[in-house]
This record gives C-alpha cells, structure tokens and sequence, in this order.
C-alpha cells in the first residue's frame, strides 16, 4: 500500500526535510565555507586557498601525526581492552555484570570538561598520581607539562573515557551468542581465551566491525581532553585535527581554514572507515 | 528528484556565499545592546557599575534603554559575539580587553569612530596611547583605562635573606645581578623554596614572561610593531631562565603550570620574587607580606618593562544608530566611569587627569611608567590573537627543552610575521 505515492509522503517529507535541513545543508554549508575567504561578517571567493594555506603551516602537519598517534595507541587498546572486559564480565554473575557496566560506563556521562579538571588535579605535580609515585621511590613527574608523557596522559584518559559504550555494546552482543556452543567448545579443550576468538568473535564479528569504526571516529575526533588538559601543549605535543578546526573557528574567527580543517578531518575518517569496512571483510 | 536535489545545494550554497552585509539606516535605534568583558570585578561591583549606573544613566541622558546582553570576562564572549554577527544582528557596543576586542577593531567589523563622534573628542586619550589605536586614519575602537604588570616581592623571604634594601629603594628599582643572587639566596633557604617562578601552559603566562625578559631588552614586538622575538636578547633572556631552571632556582615544570597554579604557588610564601599585575590585590595586600617592585634589567637595557592592558570600547556596524552606539562606547571611557573603574580595579587611566588608587603601590607603578615608558605587547593588533596563541607552545618547547631557545624563537618569528603580513 505504501507503495502508493500519496501513502508515503506524509511519512517520509517530514523525516527527509529534516533530515535535508538538519545534516546535508550543514554538510553542504560547511563543505562550501572551505572554499569562501569567510568570518562572522563576510565571504568570499578564496578558491583552495584555505587548504593552500592549511597544508603549508606546521601546525597542520604537527596536528595530523598527533591525530594519528593518538588514534593508533588508543583504538586497539580499547577495543581489545573493552572486548576483553566484556567477555570476563559475561561470565560473572548478573550483579557483577551491573556493576562493571556501570563503573566503566559512568566516565561516559561526565563532561569532558569535567573529566578533564579530575584528571587535571590527579595529574598536577602535587596531585596524586605523583604522590603515589613519590611514596614508591619515584621522583617527581611533570605528567602534562612535559612531552611525551602529556601525550601519554591524555591517551590515558581517552582510553578511560572511551570504555563506557562499548563494554555496554560488546555485553549486549554476548547475550546474543548460543550458550551451546560455548559448551562444544569447551566439550572441543577450548580454554576462554580460544572461545572468546574462535566463537565469540565470528558470531558477534557486525557488532565488532562497527564498534571499531566508532572508536575510531571517536578517537579521530578527540579535541576537548587535550582542550581542557593540556591547551595542545606542551609545544603543540598533544595538538590535533579538530583542536585546530575549533582554535580557527572560535578564536580566530577564520571559517574558511576552520571548514578546511574539518573537510581533511572527514574525509580521513571516510578513507579510514572504508579501510577497514574492507579489512573486515577480510576477516570474515 | 536528482536534479530537484542538486538545485537545493546550489541554492543553499549560492544563499550562504552571496549573503549581504549589514546596511545602516539613519533610523534612532529603540535600544542600544552591549557585551563587556570586566576582568576582576565582582559581580555585585559589575551589577553596582554597569546595571544601576551605566545604563539607567545613558538612558537619562538620550533616552535609549541599554540592555547588557553578555558580561564577564572570558573568550566566550567572542565566540558569541561570533555567532551575533554572523547573524546580521551583531550587538551595538562591545567594550572588552584589547586582547579579545583587537580581532574586531578593523573595518569589517567595526565603525571608524572618526567618523561619528567629534574630532575634538580624541585629544582627552593620551596621545601615544591613542596612536596604538588607530589604523591608518581611522579609530576603530575607543581606549579605556589598563591594568599593569610589575614584579612581586615576598618582603619577609627578602629580610630572612638579608637582602631588605631591594624593597626599601626609592625607585624600587634593581638589576638583573642582584635578582639573580636574590633569585638563589631564596631557593637556597630549602628544596620548597624557589627564587622566581614563569608558567606557559596557557596564553596569560606571556604577559608575567614578557615582563622579565623585557628586562634583557627582549621584546615580542618592537615600537613600531614588528616582530623581533628572534633577537639575540630574547635568547640569551630565555637561556638565563633555563639556566634558573636546571639549578632548581624557578619552580620547576612551567610549561605545565597555569594562571591559577601560579598564583596557588605564590599564595604559599615560599617564592622570592615573580611578575604580578596590580590589579591582583591577593599578591600585594599584607596578607601575602608582598610588594610591587620594578622588573630587573640587565646593565645597559633602558626600554620599558611593564606591559599595560588596556581596555577598549567599539561599535559593530548595526543596522541603526551608530551615533548613538558610538556616545555609548565614549560614555563607557568617560572620565567619572574609568575613575570608578581604576580605584575599584587597581587600574590606570587612559585620559590624563584620573588617577587610580590613592596609594604607594599606584605610584610606584606609575613612577616605573613615568620614567621608564610602556612596552608595547601588541594588544591593538588584529593581529594579536594570533601571535598570542603561537608564543606560549614556543615558550613550552623551551622550558621543556625540547627546542633550544634559538630555535623556538625563530620558528615563532617566521610564524608571527606570516601572520602579520596578512
């Protein structure tokens, strides 16, 4: 019946129209800007160049590799770390499960400003962290003021920050395997480790493939921790992509350069997600 | 439907690309708004100076209501002013610290306040101050009153190192020399203790720093405003501060300490002498057994050494009343207003006859300006933001050795001359 034209469109124009004025005209508008000389009250023409001059500073450059590294150390590790908690917490009893999810989900919901002011007063050179360190013997460690354990400190948070969703995720993927199949395996000699990879991982292999693209999007896109912790400091040590898209923007009111940062942004994570789309394919 | 979607993209990309700017219209406008940036006033001080005084009184005088739609000091004010103007409905006035209103003061923003309000109008500012101001010909932004750095010294650490006579000069002057044998005598009374302290984790480490190094005859811009950070003077003053660092004379770790670890770190007595401003009254009341004291200088150095952050006052081109926008942002610099302002926060005044605070430490600052000039940090540059953002990660490098100061200073001089050749 839907098929019927005059059946569907009441549905389908509300959602389309928003969805037109909400995501493709920013998407278009901000696509555009990257080629407009632009600011609050004017724009004009400039052709490439904003990209001209957004790939001839070293800032650009320098916030490309920290981009990067942060994505590199910090997707694997959470990903194995968050499938690894998951499949021990499977096995734990239904409050157990409650209360990991709920600890490892709680630095989700706090602001990362706020999370940031925690780690902030753990990190200070008086802060905790060093008095731990102190009381072993160790000295006196600059965590956020020296390279490249600030780079190391906000990994640390990122990773910490990021476990919440897909511990959540991974947990509610696991219900979705046959418990019988767990007991061939074991009937099979496989030990947990051999189960989680051999049966686990297959089954839930779409939910896998999609929580890899997420921390990878995520992780692609971290600006407010090192924002908050370190200013991109120190000597643009943690500096990234989407920090400089937001310094262009909202201190120096270049919306063209901004716009370009966040086209080479997207269409990194674009070529990064199609990269491992086909990776998983791959694998499956 | 193809065609019918890729007509929308060009219609809304032609939209956001041909969008017009705001045309003026000699109409009376029925209210006048304004966003302004108070650093360190209270709120009930903001509430007393700007709701019961400024705006019922412009309204007396011309009969426009005032509304203050934004206040407080903080860079949010820029980026909502960002979002107003992009709008097409900017606010009227905006009076903030140079450092934030700068990137406004020019023509695509503002209005060439030559242009609305009498010419006799400018001979109150002082007239080097005003010349800051102007681009060209124009005046894009009115001056306000200012607050000033000096240095800090922690009386009781300076008589438990014998060393009293620094305070008690005249002119409260002294020399690199004797700041560096304070500096150690300090740090040698024990392993909390630190002769001076400098901090760039974030941008308002540079004026404490520029303070000090001003001392060496080292300077970001010089008077005409172009970039020397990469003179020999700027390394050889950050290769002292490295040489204080690696003897464990400054608080360690200053690439990661910030404003208020600074002053956390001061408030604890244990440091002997560092850049304050005297708007901040924790650093110099008696609490803190602290006083203002001119920043050292090396033999032979006789350029200023004290920064001094003005305020400004602009109109954003609105669609009516310029004029009157324009008396509001010359009522906000007006004599009785900077007057309250400077005895209330410790300020200087941009017109000659206000005097600030009736006190010693007012006129020990203003006999360091008197006899010694205003360093320019490049506050009135539209320019300035930028440059600002690319000293402290520089200054980072150096304090955290990454980059020797030779090589920080000249990578930031390449980048802040790009910057202000555009």
């Amino acid at each position: 019946m839907l098929r019927s034209r005059r059946l569907w469109a009441p549905y389908v124009v509300p959602a389309v129209t928003l969805l037109f004025a909400m995501q493709v005209v920013p998407i278009v508008h901000g696509l555009s800007l990257s080629f407009f000389d632009a600011g609050p009250r004017h724009t004009q023409w400039a052709g490439f160049a904003n990209f001209k001059t957004m790939f001839g500073t070293r800032l650009f450059w320098t916030g490309v590799k920290n981009t990067l590294a942060f994505t590199a150390v910090s997707a694997p590790i959470l990903i194995i770390l968050t499938f690894g908690i998951a499949v021990v917490a499977y096995g734990m009893k239904r409050h157990m499960q409650w209360f990991v999810r709920f600890t490892f989900y709680l630095p989700q919901i706090i602001s990362s400003a706020v999370l940031s002011l925690i780690w902030i007063w753990i990190f200070n050179p008086d802060g905790a962290l060093n008095s731990l360190v102190l009381s072993f013997g160790g000295g006196r460690l600059n965590w956020l003021g020296s390279n490249p354990l600030a780079f190391w400190s906000v990994t640390i948070v990122l990773i910490t920050q990021g476990l919440g969703i897909p511990i959540v995720v991974f947990l509610g993927a696991l219900t979705s395997v046959d418990s019988s199949l767990y007991e061939s395996a074991a009937i099979d000699g496989c030990g947990r480790i051999r189960q989680a990879l051999h049966v686990t991982l297959p089954i839930i292999f779409p939910v896998f493939t999609m929580q890899v693209a997420t921390v990878l999007i995520g992780s692609m896109q971290i600006w407010a921790l090192p924002y908050w912790m370190t200013g991109g400091g120190p000597a643009y040590g943690t500096y990234t992509l989407v920090l400089g898209m937001y310094r262009e923007m909202a201190m120096f009111s270049d919306y063209g350069t901004s716009a370009a940062y966040a086209v080479v942004t997207t269409l990194a994570l674009t070529a990064m997600i199609l990269g491992q789309k086909r990776l998983s394919r791959c694998f499956q | 439907m193809k065609a019918i979607f890729i007509a929308l993209l060009i219609l809304v990309i032609s939209a956001f690309s041909l969008a017009e700017g705001v045309k003026e219209t000699a109409e009376e406008p029925d209210n006048l708004t304004l966003v302004i940036g108070t650093p360190d006033i209270t709120l009930a001080g903001f509430d007393r100076l700007y709701g019961e005084y400024i705006g019922p009184e412009f309204t007396r005088r011309t009969g426009i209501p005032v509304e203050i739609i934004d206040k407080g000091s903080a860079t949010g004010n820029t980026e909502k002013l960002d979002l107003l103007l992009a709008s097409g409905d900017p606010v009227d006035v905006y009076a903030d610290y140079m450092g934030r209103l700068s990137k406004y003061s020019n023509p695509d923003y503002a209005v060439d306040l030559t242009q609305v309000l009498p010419e006799s109008f400018f001979d109150r500012f002082y007239p080097t101050l005003l010349a800051q101001y102007r681009v060209s010909d124009a005046i894009y932004a009115l001056p306000d009153s200012a607050w000033a750095t000096a240095f800090v010294i922690n009386t009781t650490l300076a008589d438990r190192v014998g060393m009293s006579y620094l305070y008690e000069r005249e002119n409260l002057s002294w020399t690199m020399d004797e700041f560096d044998a304070f500096a150690r005598a300090v740090a040698d009374l024990g392993d909390e203790f630190f002769g001076s302290a400098f901090f760039a984790k974030q941008s308002t480490g540079d004026y404490y720093l520029q303070t000090f190094i001003a001392g060496f005859g080292a300077t970001i811009f010089d008077l005409e405003g172009n970039i020397v950070a990469d003179s020999p003077e700027m390394i050889q003053a950050f290769e002292y501060i490295l040489s204080l660092q690696r003897d464990n004379v400054i608080v360690p770790g200053g690439a990661g300490i910030d404003d208020s670890e600074y002053k956390r770190r001061w408030s604890t007595g244990k440091i002997g002498a560092a850049t304050g401003f005297y708007f901040f009254p924790g650093m110099t009341d008696g609490s803190w057994q602290s006083t203002m004291i001119a920043p050292p200088r090396a033999a032979g150095v006789t350029g200023p050494t004290v920064i001094m952050g003005n305020d400004g006052a602009l109109v954003f081109k609105s669609k009516t009343g310029r004029k009157r926008a324009a008396e509001l942002a010359a009522f906000l610099v007006s004599n009785d207003i900077q007057q309250f302002r400077c005895e209330a926060q410790y300020r200087f005044a941009s017109v000659p006859g206000v005097t600030g605070k009736d006190d010693a430490l007012y006129h020990a600052i203003a006999g360091i300006i008197d006899r010694n000039g205003i360093l320019n940090a490049g506050l009135t540059y539209s320019f300035y933001n930028r440059v600002r953002e690319a000293w402290y990660p520089m200054v980072q490098a150096i304090l955290s050795e990454i980059l020797s100061p030779a090589e920080a200073m000249t990578r930031f001089a390449e980048e802040a001359r790009g910057y202000a050749s555009k």
